[in-house]
């Protein structure tokens, strides 16, 4: 910078008096070649013009660096008391021993409150308390008697006068053992009850405040300065609360968090439990939760923050973590050794204390006397009310706060994920052996030390786990957790790696969302997710990792279109799948990983379209993932992966002979799939997957075996089917899948029985049914398969009703069929869902037959031959060709209906239920349509 | 203040000393004033430098003091008085901030809250490149310390540097674009 320069200070003045925009102008003019001058003006003009409110108020003042003595000393009389000595001084006042000279002569003590308050304010509210206070009356509590103010306008407060010393130094200098402290204690509880009982809290103790006299020998407790700190900590805003922060709370240490949060409004008694909690925590270890130290150094907002949201040690960890020498003192000083005193704390201590510091205030003893309660019943050997937090609610709350990877915290935190996998796998039963494996890993875990390494574990290793032992709830969680938590990392720690995990945590959320049959929101999360993924694998086109999570996404996209039975989306998505799969396996050719998600995107597709009963797009896509199977045999292992995928086309082959009607074919299909899928099992018994894959591949045997009346093997699957489901329903309640899976078979079972001969047993079974589908109807009305069950249930109690010419079989179908109509309209219903709405609408045309009602009968057969027609061209599914057959016959079409019939014939279908009568198209009786016989 | 009063006194005999000279004497006094004010007042925390300075020139003799050659003579010796108190305040609030060896919180530490950091760190900042200012034009340094330090106004400034209140002002906006420009290129502290 070059030195004073009259020129460059003219022409600076002289831009400061034109327009900004004219500056450049100005500057080209007088500047000329000069381009330093020109450059260091433009510096100038542009720090005025940035400048703001730059030094525009003068520097602050001195402030006052030091508290001020006040004019009071020995002899100086305020009101009717006359100060005999100073007997303490602290952060807040003064405190005299002084001489009450009316009334009563006797001494009392008497503090001055130092700093600049408003004493007008404080002896009001001191004023709105004093009835209460006077009330008080206990031996463990100073009472309170007056306030007022002095000559120089400063409150004060006077009263009973308690020669003894705070109540940590006393223990220490009688090195008094726990359960001397804890009697203690007790009784200081005790006192603070009384005061909570009047209605007066006194949110601020602290050693200092509970000081231990001696009584003939005996310690007796006393509690100092209730009223105090309520008076002088009225209503305060903006500067006053930070000042006051500090002047009448001392010490931070022993502040509840609601008290960290400044909302003086909001304190009640939990928060002197807090309080007392952080007395007993030092009491018993000589520490106080938080490092003091640690804390003021910290600065006001971190103070703040480490009260509201660190979970401090249990006091049996904080004095594991002291070096010999201290510990030793601290265990002399209880007269025990360091291991009896960790012994001494571990357990209903701990939880006792830890109980008492919970941060939410309503998970604390509700009052002192339960706390006092718990410690004597820890004394006198009961069980303790207290129990400890529940890991997943501390994970969530670190999930909520935490913000910054901090390593400490990370460290925490695995530690709860280990305890939250135990418990779950507590939960299954698992081996020993398991147990400690998952400890080590998660162990290895919490040595890693770094939040990201433990989003990873959570989202990958964790998810995993806790998927194969199907605990949807606990999954739930985890999924939000690491969601909320990534979605609360500041824009500076958001990270590829967030991104990335991000994308993933919200993906896991919308399959458990929809698994719980949370539709709505498990789009939400997904459409989140593809936005996040789509993104990522854009701006890392090389990374396969990114176009994997993006596949995922896509796949996933798909599959919760399917099952909203939006066949075209799904498609849609599910060809962006097989895009997807087809780049990764581009990418590297040589990974089976690949491999096999371009299997899923074929056979997804596959199964799709076979779905919509559109067979010939189906036909080439299973063969490309027949092919995939067949190279991935060939290169490698047949391992779980590959029996599994299989398994699957062995399921969509059947599939597809069921639709051909090529039955004996189906049944040898889903045989191999069963085969495949018993074979995974045994290799990996506690996969609650592989379970329910086979559970559901039983079910298909079954009806293979059904339909070509291999009835003992149909039973025989049925019966594994209903045991697996219920196992895995054990396990994992909430899940809807496996709800409705086992619904299904109990359903079909019942089918079975009634149709086996024994109707009258089904319909009696048949309404714990319905009333299970009913709730879960009502819970999650959107869900497809649910409503299906739904109808399915009561058109088989309406066709029970009807063979035993029992109970009000017409309402029972009429329930069926608005509930079957439910899942007709725009989005393309699936031939299930077609089939049973057609034979909804027959049985209730045969109930309203049997009942009489003729005229409203054609209408259902007509409803029930037109939602079947559209589908029966060309088709060999018997689910639409037999329900159509006897449309056509009842509504007395019988050429077209024995074409039909002829058909199934060729194709080796036998029906289970014996071809109505025909009816007379002209003139429609109801003898016509009483065919039902029992099979 | 009758000790101060003796050392002016002194001075009488060795005609006018340099407001470097002086500004130990008036940096006491101002110090001493501000601890008597601050005892005084119950309520506010933050006074006012202007007042304290002009208090100081009263209490320390003002025009009838012959050590001080004029006024303008005292204010400078005063400005820079007022910034060193100023600053160490500041350094004391940014150290007990920033967790510097803080043992206790108590009133005394309370009441270092009380000015915004904000003002703090600008007072730091300017404090620092004051110097780099005075290095390149002295009058417009000394301008800042009257001004900015002391809290004076334009017009007692432009008194006290025997200038006219136009030329104080260009000055000063041509400084605190200079400071400005200086604090954002050698970066805040």
């Amino acid at each position: 910078m070059s030195s004073s320069d009259p020129r460059k200070e003219n022409l600076f003045a002289q831009a400061l008096l034109l327009p900004e925009a004219e500056w450049p102008a100005f500057l080209d003019r007088e500047c000329g070649q000069d381009s330093a001058l020109r450059r260091r003006l433009e510096a100038l003009l542009r720090a005025h013009h940035a400048a703001g409110e730059f030094m525009d108020t003068p520097a602050p003042g001195p402030q006052r660096e030091a508290p001020v003595a006040g004019p009071e000393m020995p002899g100086t009389r305020i009101g009717r008391y006359k100060l005999l000595q100073k007997i303490g001084e602290g952060g807040c006042g003064v405190v005299w021993m002084a001489e009450q000279e009316e009334h009563v002569r006797r001494h009392v003590a008497l503090k001055i409150i130092k700093l600049g308050m408003d004493t007008r304010e404080v002896i009001a509210r001191f004023e709105a308390e004093r009835q209460a206070l006077a009330m008080m009356d206990h031996p463990n509590i100073a009472k309170i008697f007056d306030a007022g103010s002095t000559d120089t306008g400063r409150p004060y407060f006077v009263m009973e006068l308690v020669k003894g010393i705070k109540i940590t130094e006393f223990c220490d200098r009688y090195n008094l053992t726990t359960a001397q402290r804890l009697e203690l204690f007790v009784q200081v509880c005790h006192g603070v009850q009384h005061a909570h009982q009047k209605g007066i809290i006194h949110r601020d103790l602290k050693p200092s405040n509970v000081l231990v006299t001696l009584n003939d020998n005996v310690p007796v407790p006393k509690v100092i300065d209730f009223g105090i700190a309520k008076a002088t900590t009225g209503r305060l805003t903006d500067r006053t609360l930070f000042t006051a922060f500090e002047q009448f709370m001392g010490t931070p240490a022993y502040m509840s968090p609601e008290q960290a949060e400044l909302s003086a409004v909001d304190v009640d008694t939990r928060s002197d439990v807090y309080s007392l909690g952080v007395l007993l925590y030092e009491l018993l270890t000589g520490r106080l939760p938080f490092d003091p130290k640690t804390l003021l150094q910290a600065g006001l907002d971190e103070i703040r923050r480490i009260i509201r949201e660190v979970e401090p040690p249990r006091p049996s960890t904080h004095l594991s973590t002291l070096n010999a020498p201290d510990l030793a003192k601290v265990a002399q000083q209880r007269q025990t050794d360091p291991a009896r005193l960790s012994l001494l704390l571990r357990g209903d201590l701990d939880w006792i204390v830890m109980r008492c510091l919970e941060k939410n205030r309503t998970r604390r003893y509700a009052t002192t006397n339960a706390l006092a309660a718990d410690i004597t019943r820890h004394i006198q050997h009961e069980p303790i009310t207290a129990r400890p937090a529940s890991p997943l609610y501390r994970l969530r709350r670190f999930i909520r706060r935490h913000r910054v990877a901090s390593a400490a915290i990370a460290a925490v935190a695995a530690a709860l994920v280990l305890g939250t996998v135990i418990s779950t796998w507590q939960a299954v039963r698992a081996t020993r052996a398991e147990q400690r494996a998952l400890e080590e890993r998660a162990a290895a875990v919490a040595a890693r030390n770094r939040a990201d390494d433990l989003l990873k574990f959570m989202l990958g290793d964790l998810y995993v786990q806790l998927d194969k032992v199907g605990k949807i709830e606990v999954l739930d969680s985890v999924a939000d957790k690491a969601t909320a938590y990534l979605a609360s990392l500041r824009p500076a720690d958001q990270t590829d790696a967030t991104q990335f995990s991000r994308a993933r945590a919200l993906r896991l959320q919308s399959a458990v969302r929809a698994a719980q049959g949370r539709s709505a929101e498990a789009f939400s999360s997904l459409t989140a997710a593809f936005d996040l993924a789509a993104k990522f694998s854009a701006d890392h086109p090389a990374s396969a990792d990114a176009l994997f999570e993006r596949a995922q996404v896509e796949a996933q996209t798909s599959a919760l279109y399917w099952s909203n039975s939006d066949y075209a989306a799904a498609v849609q998505w599910m060809m962006r799948y097989l895009d997807s799969a087809k780049a990764l396996v581009a990418h590297d050719p040589s990974r089976r990983a690949w491999q096999l998600e371009l299997f899923d995107a074929h056979f997804n597709l596959a199964y799709l379209h076979k779905d919509r009963g559109e067979l010939e797009a189906a036909r080439p896509e299973l063969t490309a993932a027949v092919l995939v199977t067949d190279q991935l045999a060939a290169s490698g292992p047949l391992d779980a992966d590959l029996r599994g995928k299989l398994a699957l086309v062995h399921q969509l082959l059947g599939n597809i002979a069921d639709l051909e009607g090529n039955y004996p074919d189906a049944a040898n299909h889903y045989g191999q799939q069963v085969a495949q899928l018993e074979k995974v099992l045994a290799a990996d018994p506690k996969n609650a997957v592989t379970k329910e894959d086979l559970a559901r591949a039983r079910l298909y045997a079954m009806n293979a075996n059904w339909i070509t009346r291999h009835l003992e093997e149909a039973d025989r699957q049925l019966a594994l089917a209903q045991t697996a489901f219920a196992e895995l329903l054990a396990v994992d309640g909430q899940n809807v899948d496996l709800r409705n899976g086992a619904l299904t078979a109990r359903l079909t079972r019942l089918g079975m029985t009634a149709y086996g001969g024994d109707p009258a047993s089904a319909l009696h079974d048949i309404d714990p049914v319905i009333a299970e589908l009913e709730k879960a109807n009502a819970h999650a009305p959107t869900d497809r398969l649910g409503t299906r069950l739904l109808a399915l249930a009561w058109r088989l109690k309406a066709e029970f009703q009807l063979a035993l010419k029992a109970g009000d079989a017409a309402s029972s179908a009429r329930r069926a069929v608005t509930l079957g109509d439910s899942l007709q309209g725009p989005n393309a219903p699936g031939t299930l869902e077609v089939y049973e709405c057609a034979k909804d609408h027959l049985v209730l045309g045969q109930v309203l037959a049997q009942a009489g009602e003729a005229d409203r009968v054609h209408a259902e057969w007509l409803r029930a031959h037109r939602l079947l027609a559209v589908r029966a061209a060309g088709s060999r599914d018997w689910h639409i060709l037999d329900p159509y057959a006897r449309a056509l016959l009842l509504l007395g079409r019988s050429e077209e209906a024995g074409a039909t019939i002829r058909h199934l014939a060729q194709l080796g279908y036998v029906p289970v239920q014996p071809w109505p009568a025909p009816g007379r198209s002209a003139d429609f009786s109801s003898e016509n349509s009483t065919h039902q016989k029992k099979p | 203040m009758p000790d101060v009063t003796a050392n002016l006194n002194l001075g009488d005999g060795h005609g006018a000393r340099t407001a470097d000279e002086l500004l130990p004497l008036v940096y006491d006094e101002l110090r001493r004033l501000a601890a008597a004010r601050l005892a005084r007042e119950s309520r506010d925390y933050t006074l006012q430098p202007t007042a304290l300075v002009h208090e100081a020139w009263i209490r320390l003799g003002a025009d009838h003091q012959p050590a001080w050659q004029n006024c303008a003579h005292f204010f400078a010796a005063a400005a820079e008085a007022m910034r060193r108190i100023l600053i160490d305040a500041a350094r004391r609030r940014h150290a007990v901030r920033h967790g510097g060896g803080l043992e206790r919180v108590d009133a005394a530490d309370a009441a270092q809250k009380v000015v915004a950091p904000a003002q703090d760190d600008e007072l730091l900042a300017v404090h620092d490149s004051l110097d780099r200012l005075a290095a390149e034009d002295p009058r417009k340094a000394e301008l800042v310390k009257l001004r900015y330090f002391a809290g004076l106004t334009l017009e007692e400034a432009a008194e006290a540097l025997d200038v006219s209140v136009p030329t104080v002002k260009r000055d000063w906006a041509y400084a605190r674009a200079w400071l400005f420009a200086d604090i954002r290129d050698h970066g805040p502290r």
